[in-house]
């Protein structure tokens, strides 16, 4: 018995993790097996569309008896859950999305064609042009034309009796206090219209970069000069869009049918498609989103969930969604008793629309053109020249951006692969005691204890990493992965061939980085000190209700505080060059300079930070004794002095710990940084971990190239604190 | 106490010193002296105000009303660093982040003290303390000895006109207490310096003091050399206070007789010392302590008999405990020789030394030749 017992905690590691094992399994086969005949629609829609969907699965489970799962997913997460899900077979059956997104749906998998559940597409029950995005290049229908998503021109009729003729006309029409036009001036798909009226597209043929020469040049300088003339409030985003129209401090605006259907009742208003820009060869026509209706590869074997398709994008069912989105279907608009007249216009503007192109090169086209707009909006002279050279470099971006033909032969790999175990394993045999088992089996008992919590760290913390380390030696996007050896880190530390501290090199945003660090953690430690000495006063009156206003700022969710502080320092409306007026200064445009765009980043971030280190140095300060302090009085000690050489060394050892933990924190800071400047002016405001988002989600989805990122920021701060932590111990 | 031709000013001198916390009264008008090299020492109960009155000459709280004043200047609104004082702290409050040798350097370092004189003053204080070999080591690395040592060390090498004590000797064993207590002592002597020193030990205020202030609910109940207070004290309270064994109490009657003044305890007549002069028939508080009870003899004829309740025997003396009968319940405890074999059950006959009774009025509780 007594020899047996010290093995019983191996059972329990055993039945752990066959319990582990068990439930993954459960959940995998739950999955797998979807209760009989219920059908799962996802969509990305809020407000009213979100509304009308739920009313038609509703609706068609109370008819028909089939349940109807209906999903909206969060817009920004869509398509990666989307492949994510399906892949593993726990998606939806049906889901809806734009049809920018289907070519690569299709290569990775995701889709069943059209004709599983629509035997007789009737291309004439559609528009022709949603019709014709939703096919191959062999004209295989694979998915059903949904909605149509654009821009138009919403007037307000009181503030603008007349409606437009042409945009010169619009822009003529000036009254104090009130822009004639307001747009989200500095993004690239409501700037489209210009581009494509001056004859350009953001996409040429061989995925060449298309926001370049004559045509981009001319329809940036317009843009500029709209902002520059007053007509068009600047660096607007499409809240501010909206509320100027609200309050009617905006005649006009570009904007999607979302707007209108927020607008409060008896808004006077009236919408139109963009009228012409006299100045331009062509119409400006704006991006058309043709959102399709989308089966997933296991609902060819489900009749019910093509009948429920069927359905969804039957004309019956778009007269009833017809309310809340330009649907896609012909039939409900020829009748006029069930269309809102906002609608018809949407429609209208819809049908006179370019639709974006499907190429996954378009998605790597955002960035750079973005880029461009905004320079050429926030540079002091804006000739002909200057602009050229802003859109030359928006096409190198783009260019250098794109994801090499990396690609290594894996046996290097695996033969450094093996060699490091065996290393490893040689190195660990040699570093063991010699009584190193004897030692593990005796006390078994006490590895019982934190079974549960290493099998948690491992599932939530090592696998990920590893997982991430290891993709970090792949290239290029996620459904065709090719083994790139080190080729990512090569690329990476040698900044792509450009210049060591060129723009976007790693070298560069790591200072940029370490300096955000040292700045933030600087001012935390500075402002939390002071207010926990000052708190820690005996006399200070009312020191709770200070303390717990003071903690406020940790108790706010972080995302909220960063996107209220980009409002803050907003150029025309924000808080803080409204007080620079009313002082007699300046107003200064935050995000164009590094140095503003950096400064209203810190700003923000060390609100967020202050009050942990308060609290920790709070804290600490009860652990100092009050008679050591009494001492150094008597012992003649001015309170500087007693500050200096007494409660700051003794406050040290909570402190360094503190410091560590938020470097590391501020160091990976995205929230801030992601939400308040964005990186702007250029990028040059990004961290490392909001660089490597970009690489991963807005460049050609280069997850590799994300994940070796990821694995340098986490070398860097792994030292660092190895550092740290040898520096504190030789100290003490 | 030798009559000084030149008035001297004190090296410290307290006026008049109220101290309340919010709405408890702590002291209350508390005055006291203390020449230049005296050893004064404050005693009480806990609770007493002893501690408060301390911090506040050591400039740490200030007084609620009255005034501090040191070398013939008024401090009272001075802060500590400007009073030209040390002191040793109950917890000796070392500071935990330095070696002993900064600790004791700390103060003068403060005052821009040049680098030689530091290292002179810190190697006289260390070898004078014996601190020598902890010079380099940290205050957690210290026994509680040593830390006494070091903190003392840290007042010495400062050389202020007075060192501060704050119950230095509570949290030490009781041998290392009289090792250190002497150390203390000799040490004041050595340095010239004004002591001024709190304790709750009766044992450490005898011993240390040249004067001896004992304390009372935040008032000075009396004050004086030690033996004074010891011999003759103005209340029961300071009779009790001091001494160990307690002293004994006994209910008497002073009674007029043809022989001259008595009292009456139990049927027994008990002489009344010459020095309470005259006195009138009235109910009194008999004070006998301990030492001046003694086993009948030949010397001292046989006063009462004592039934023995509970003996100590230390080895040099022997106390026994027991009530006397006839004259009431009340426990007396009576020193008597360790050859005395004695144990309870036992009856014992007792003599007194009349010329130590103290007498005390049972109503007051002040001693009857107090000065009223």
């Amino acid at each position: 018995m007594k020899a047996q017992k010290p093995r019983a905690p191996w059972k329990a590691w055993f039945l752990a993790f066959s319990l582990l094992l068990a439930a993954v399994g459960l959940v995998a086969s739950d999955c797998k097996a979807p209760a009989a005949n219920r059908i799962v629609l996802w969509h990305a829609y809020r407000g009213a569309e979100e509304e009308a969907i739920a009313q038609l699965g509703a609706r068609y489970q109370a008819e028909t008896g089939t349940a109807v799962e209906v999903l909206a997913v969060p817009f920004l997460a869509y398509a990666s859950k989307l492949s994510s899900a399906i892949a593993r077979d726990q998606g939806p059956d049906v889901f809806i999305d734009a049809h920018e997104r289907l070519s690569s749906y299709r290569e990775e998998g995701l889709l069943a064609r059209a004709e599983a559940a629509f035997p007789k597409y009737d291309i004439d029950r559609y528009d022709s042009i949603a019709s014709t995005v939703a096919r191959d290049e062999d004209g295989a229908a694979w998915g059903v034309p949904f909605a149509l998503k654009g821009v138009a021109l919403i007037v307000n009729t009181e503030l603008m009796p007349e409606l437009p003729a042409s945009v010169e006309q619009l822009v003529k029409a000036r009254n104090d206090g009130v822009f004639p036009l307001a747009y989200e001036s500095e993004s690239a798909y409501v700037h489209a219209p210009w581009l494509h009226a001056f004859g350009g597209a953001m996409l040429g043929p061989n995925d060449a970069y298309g926001f370049t020469g004559e045509s981009a040049r001319r329809s940036v300088a317009f843009a500029r000069g709209l902002v520059s003339s007053g007509v068009v409030p600047n660096g607007a985003d499409g809240a501010l869009v909206k509320q100027l129209f609200e309050s009617r401090k905006a005649a006009a605006i570009i904007a999607g049918p979302g707007v209108v259907s927020e607008l409060p009742p008896h808004f006077p208003y009236q919408v139109v498609p963009l009228p012409p820009l006299r100045a331009a060869p062509s119409r400006p026509d704006p991006f058309l989103t043709v959102e399709l209706l989308l089966l997933t590869p296991r609902t060819a074997s489900r009749p019910e969930v093509s009948a429920f398709a069927r359905w969804l994008a039957s004309d019956e069912a778009a007269k009833l969604r017809v309310r809340a989105q330009v649907v896609a279907n012909n039939q409900p608009w020829h009748d006029d008793t069930v269309v809102p007249v906002a609608m018809r216009a949407f429609h209208e503007a819809a049908l006179r629309s370019r639709p974006m192109s499907t190429r996954a090169a378009m998605r790597a086209t955002w960035e750079p053109v973005e880029q461009a707009i905004r320079g050429v909006m926030r540079a002091a002279a804006a000739d002909d020249a200057a602009i050229d050279a802003i859109l030359a470099e928006s096409r190198r971006r783009f260019e250098s951006a794109r994801p090499r033909a990396v690609s290594a032969s894996p046996t290097r790999g695996l033969v450094a692969l093996g060699l490091g175990l065996l290393l490893t394993a040689i190195a660990l045999y040699r570093r063991a005691k010699p009584r190193f088992w004897s030692g593990v089996r005796a006390s078994a008992g006490a590895y019982a204890y934190v079974v549960y919590a290493t099998i948690a760290v491992f599932v939530l913390v090592v696998l990920p990493l590893v997982a991430g380390a290891v993709m970090s030696f792949f290239a290029g996007p996620r459904h065709q992965m090719t083994y790139a050896g080190l080729g990512n880190y090569v690329d990476i530390l040698t900044a792509r061939g450009g210049p060591l501290f060129g723009y976007g090199s790693f070298y560069r945003t790591l200072l940029v980085t370490v300096a955000w660090t040292i700045a933030n953690v600087a001012l935390h430690v500075t402002i939390g000190l002071g207010l926990a000495l000052l708190l820690s006063r005996p006399l200070l009156r009312a020191k709770g209700v200070y303390r717990t206003l003071l903690i406020v700022p940790w108790a706010v969710p972080s995302y909220v505080t960063a996107l209220a502080y980009k409002g803050m320092f907003h150029q025309q409306f924000g808080a803080v060059n409204a007080i620079l007026r009313k002082v007699g200064a300046e107003p200064v445009a935050w995000f164009s300079h590094f140095s503003t765009a950096f400064a209203a980043n810190v700003a923000t971030n060390v609100w967020l930070g202050f009050p942990f280190m308060m609290v920790v140095i709070l804290g600490a300060l009860t652990n100092v004794p009050k008679d050591v302090l009494e001492a150094a009085d008597i012992d003649g000690a001015t309170p500087w002095q007693r500050f200096s050489r007494i409660t700051f060394p003794l406050l040290l050892p909570q402190l360094v710990p503190a410091v560590v933990l938020g470097a590391v924190w501020t160091f990976n800071m995205f929230n801030v940084v992601f939400l308040v400047s964005g990186g702007e002016p250029d990028n040059q405001t990004d961290i490392l971990v909001s660089e490597a988002y970009r690489w991963a989600f807005t460049r050609h989805a280069q997850y590799g190239y994300a994940a070796a990122y990821a694995v340098l920021i986490f070398g860097i701060l792994w030292l660092t604190s190895r550092l740290s932590r040898r520096w504190q111990a030789e100290s003490t | 106490m030798t009559p000084s031709t030149r008035r001297e000013v004190p090296c410290c001198e307290v006026r008049d010193l109220s101290k309340a916390f919010d709405q408890t009264t702590v002291l209350s008008n508390v005055s006291l002296s203390m020449k230049s090299g005296s050893f004064t020492v404050l005693v009480g109960a806990s609770g007493c105000g002893k501690s408060t009155l301390l911090r506040t000459v050591a400039g740490l709280e200030p007084p609620t009303s009255g005034s501090i004043w040191m070398g013939g200047r008024d401090v009272t609104a001075l802060s500590p660093k400007d009073r030209d004082i040390a002191m040793v702290f109950q917890s000796y409050a070392l500071y935990p982040h330095l070696s002993v040798r900064e600790n004791l350097a700390f103060g003068l370092r403060l005052r821009r003290t040049p680098e030689a004189e530091i290292v002179a003053r810190v190697s006289e204080a260390s070898a004078m303390l014996g601190l020598d070999a902890l010079l380099d080591r940290l205050p957690r690395q210290l026994s509680g000895g040593q830390r006494q040592r070091v903190a003392m060390g840290r007042a010495i090498v400062r050389r202020p006109h007075m060192f501060l004590f704050d119950e230095p000797l509570s949290n030490l064993d009781a041998a290392l207490r009289a090792e250190v207590r002497v150390e203390i002592r000799r040490l004041h002597d050595r340095m010239g310096g004004t002591t001024l020193y709190v304790t709750h030990d009766q044992v450490e205020a005898m011993t240390l003091a040249d004067t001896l202030c004992l304390l009372r609910g935040g008032a000075v109940e009396q004050m004086g050399a030690p033996l004074a207070l010891f011999d003759r004290p103005v209340s029961r309270f300071v009779a009790e206070f001091l001494g160990s064994p307690k002293i004994n109490w006994l209910d008497g009657q002073v009674k007029h007789s043809s022989s001259g003044l008595h009292i009456a305890i139990g049927g027994k007549a008990l002489k009344v010392p010459d020095r309470y002069g005259q006195l009138a028939e009235q109910p009194v508080l008999v004070g006998l302590r301990p030492h001046h009870l003694t086993t009948a003899s030949d010397d001292v004829p046989q006063f009462a008999t004592m039934n023995v309740t509970f003996c100590e025997a230390l080895g040099f003396e022997t106390y026994v405990h027991g009530t006397l009968s006839g004259m009431g319940d009340r426990t007396v405890v009576v020193r008597v020789e360790p050859s005395h074999r004695v144990t309870r059950g036992d009856t014992l006959p007792i003599g007194i030394r009349p010329e130590h009774t103290l007498l005390f009025d049972p109503r007051s509780e002040r001693a009857l030749d107090a000065p009223t």
